[in-house]
């Protein structure tokens, strides 16, 4: 997972009331719901993007969440968090049914960032005299530190077991090309495997970024030429044998299926993806682990491409 | 065209004299009742939307396909006969009488030559779910590639006979040493429905029923049953696991978020994730993943993949401790059934899913 998308999706295992089995959900234990993502709330001395909107009632709160992924923040958005109010909320953006009607809500701003972040983020904020809890999220899990407010207590959850939160949004319109390249490699799997002879740019796009239909129509057009970019660039790495890329006046941004490992005999398409699979590895830069003789090469069961029923239980 | 009643009829025929030279009038040939549970992606629900797929599975595999009754089609190669009741037209259930190894062999082909149909992988509690009084079950597991060669009790195969066996796959799912291999394949069952007859059933994890003995209304009632128990388990999965992002028509701006990640999480950490890695992604039966998997700590990897048996994407984010499994929005509810299945079978046969 991209490291900028780390903390957002920290705080999104935090808020999930069915989860904590993998990874912590202590916002969700403390009675706290996921509102909204990318809400804006009217602020001075500007207006905010929130990256994350939770809220519980009883006591009524609203915390906003402010996901970095570097070691600052910023001065003018930090404060626009730090003074957002219910109204400015109400201004922008639709109230959590359970706060309709409520006048007396807390708005609390919440800074995330990486967990090896920490001291660094402490410190710009120090300097910038923002005070504010900070949520730390990394591969041990999570901590909140600095909380004031009884409808949000500190914590700390960690342990050695707990990895990266889960990954549910793992790309966006600012996500790095080796990151949209990864996500076009696994949409070309998709197309190979159902037998398709082109795969869209348009179409694509509308796959892989999370939440296509809610991003506006100048960011979704950003986003396919990002995608152009990267199956051009995919075009010219190994997987020319594989792939062509297509547009021009007449035709739509797409890529051409030139090989497919589905038009192998049927014996021999495991050896025929995992070809694939290492030209793909050369292609996002990566090694792709050999197959371990003995062990998971090909062995006479794969002639039969399924596991045969129950021999005898007739 | 000939009614449901009258296939009921032709099969309880077939099944009766199936240990006799008698002839049977009808398509079908004397012998066990033999019944695959398929999910089938079909363009439009309904008995259109079956038939366009068979029909399209038939052409591509010459098979000859005929209506036999409302959404009860026959295909037929030989003197091999498959009767596809599409009465659901999600979840088929595929019955013949034929020899067991051409249907086998006919239905493999239908599952790999197409990514609109899979076939059902039925984990281990749901298994033993099968209706009626259990009079056997056999265990059976493969960890060989994935727990490696040294690994205790990492391939076996047994048979348990007698009054309560699956009270024995319970002892030894409590044993340490053997814990990790009490994977169950099959259960014979023993059901009797009340004013209809009785029946002895077989059902395995990858979705195989056979009606052996007995009346074939009885056995069809347990299938249809399994079936109905599955169908509800795949539609579940994908209620609470498939993410969906919504905007909120209702506000100015932001995105709802519904779906939680899906973990299949181990009792007992495994020694070795990249073997783990590897099995997965081999492309190759039991788990036809395809991915390019990224190593993102010491023993951690993701991987955005591909189900090559139904062509959808899913993520996976393994460590030694659990896999995550974060479905799309379209993501197929059958493909996270097949990995726990295929992960109680090969790696742990306590592995569990839970909410992230």
């Amino acid at each position: 997972m991209e490291r900028r998308l780390i903390p957002v999706n920290g705080v999104l295992a935090l808020l999930r009331a069915d989860g904590g089995t993998t990874w912590p959900n202590d916002l969700a234990t403390q009675g706290l719901q996921l509102h909204l993502l990318e809400a804006d709330v009217y602020s001075t001395p500007q207006s905010v993007r929130v990256d994350v909107m939770a809220y519980r009632a009883d006591p009524d709160v609203i915390v906003l969440f402010e996901c970095k992924s570097g070691r600052n923040i910023s001065p003018s958005q930090a404060r626009g968090y730090c003074n957002a109010t219910f109204d400015g909320v109400k201004r922008r953006t639709t109230v959590p049914a359970a706060l309709r009607g409520r006048s007396d809500v807390a708005v609390l701003p919440v800074f995330v960032g990486l967990a090896d972040d920490g001291e660094a983020l402490v410190e710009s904020m120090a300097r910038e005299g923002i005070e504010a809890p900070l949520l730390l999220v990394g591969a041990q899990g999570a901590t909140l530190e600095r909380s004031t407010h009884g409808g949000l207590s500190d914590f700390a959850s960690r342990g050695d077991d707990y990895g990266l939160p889960p990954g549910r949004i793992v790309v966006d319109a600012d996500s790095p090309s080796v990151e949209i390249r990864e996500l076009l490699v696994q949409q070309v799997g998709a197309a190979l495997s159902r037998g398709d002879a082109v795969l869209g740019m348009a179409e694509a796009a509308a796959t892989i970024h999370p939440y296509w239909a809610s991003v506006a129509r100048p960011a979704q057009a950003a986003f396919v030429e990002r995608l152009k970019e990267a199956a051009r660039d995919l075009a010219r790495t190994d997987l020319k044998q594989d792939l062509r890329y297509e547009s021009d006046n007449h035709v739509n941004p797409r890529l051409v299926v030139l090989a497919n490992p589905v038009s192998a005999d049927p014996r021999g398409a495991p050896q025929a993806w995992q070809a694939l699979g290492r030209r793909a590895a050369q292609a996002l830069g990566r090694t792709q682990r050999p197959q371990i003789e003995g062990q998971l090469s090909m062995s006479f069961d794969d002639l039969d491409p399924e596991p045969r029923g129950d021999e005898d239980a007739s | 065209m000939a009614t449901r009643e009258d296939f009921f009829a032709q099969m309880s025929l077939a099944l009766r004299v199936r240990a006799s030279d008698e002839i049977v009038p009808g398509p079908f040939q004397p012998g066990q009742v033999k019944v695959r549970l398929v999910e089938a992606h079909t363009p439009e629900s309904g008995s259109d939307g079956s038939h366009y797929l068979l029909s399209a599975v038939a052409t591509s595999l010459g098979l000859a396909l005929d209506q036999f009754a409302d959404d009860l089609f026959l295909l037929r190669v030989d003197d091999l006969v498959l009767a596809v009741d599409c009465l659901d037209s999600r979840f088929w259930q595929v019955h013949s009488t034929s020899a067991k190894d051409k249907v086998d062999r006919l239905l493999q082909r239908m599952l790999t030559n197409t990514t609109q149909l899979d076939s059902a992988w039925i984990p281990r509690d749901l298994l033993r779910e099968v209706d009626g009084t259990h009079r056997w079950l056999k265990s059976s597991f493969d960890g060989e590639d994935l727990l490696g060669p040294n690994a205790p009790a990492r391939k076996w195969r047994a048979r348990f006979e007698g009054d309560a066996p699956d009270d024995l796959l319970d002892i030894l799912s409590q044993q340490d040493q053997y814990a990790r291999a009490s994977a169950l394949e099959a259960i014979g069952s023993t059901v009797t429905e009340e004013g209809i007859g009785s029946a002895q059933v077989t059902a395995d994890w990858r979705g195989s029923f056979i009606i052996g003995q007995g009346d074939f209304n009885a056995g069809a009632s347990v299938v249809a049953r399994a079936a109905d128990r599955y169908a509800t388990f795949v539609t579940d999965l994908e209620q609470r696991h498939q993410l969906r992002f919504v905007g909120d028509a209702g506000a100015e701006s932001g995105i709802t978020l519904d779906g939680d990640v899906a973990a299949l999480w181990f009792d007992d950490p495994i020694d070795s994730v990249e073997l783990l890695v590897d099995g997965l992604f081999a492309a190759k039966a039991p788990f036809r993943l395809w991915a390019v998997p990224r190593q993102v700590d010491t023993h951690e990897w993701e991987a955005n993949a591909i189900d090559l048996h139904v062509g959808q994407p899913l993520r996976l984010e393994i460590s030694p401790y659990r896999v995550r499994v974060v479905l799309t929005e379209t993501t197929c509810g059958n493909t996270l059934a097949r990995l726990l299945t295929n992960l109680q079978q090969h790696l742990d046969a306590r592995v569990r899913m839970v909410a992230a």
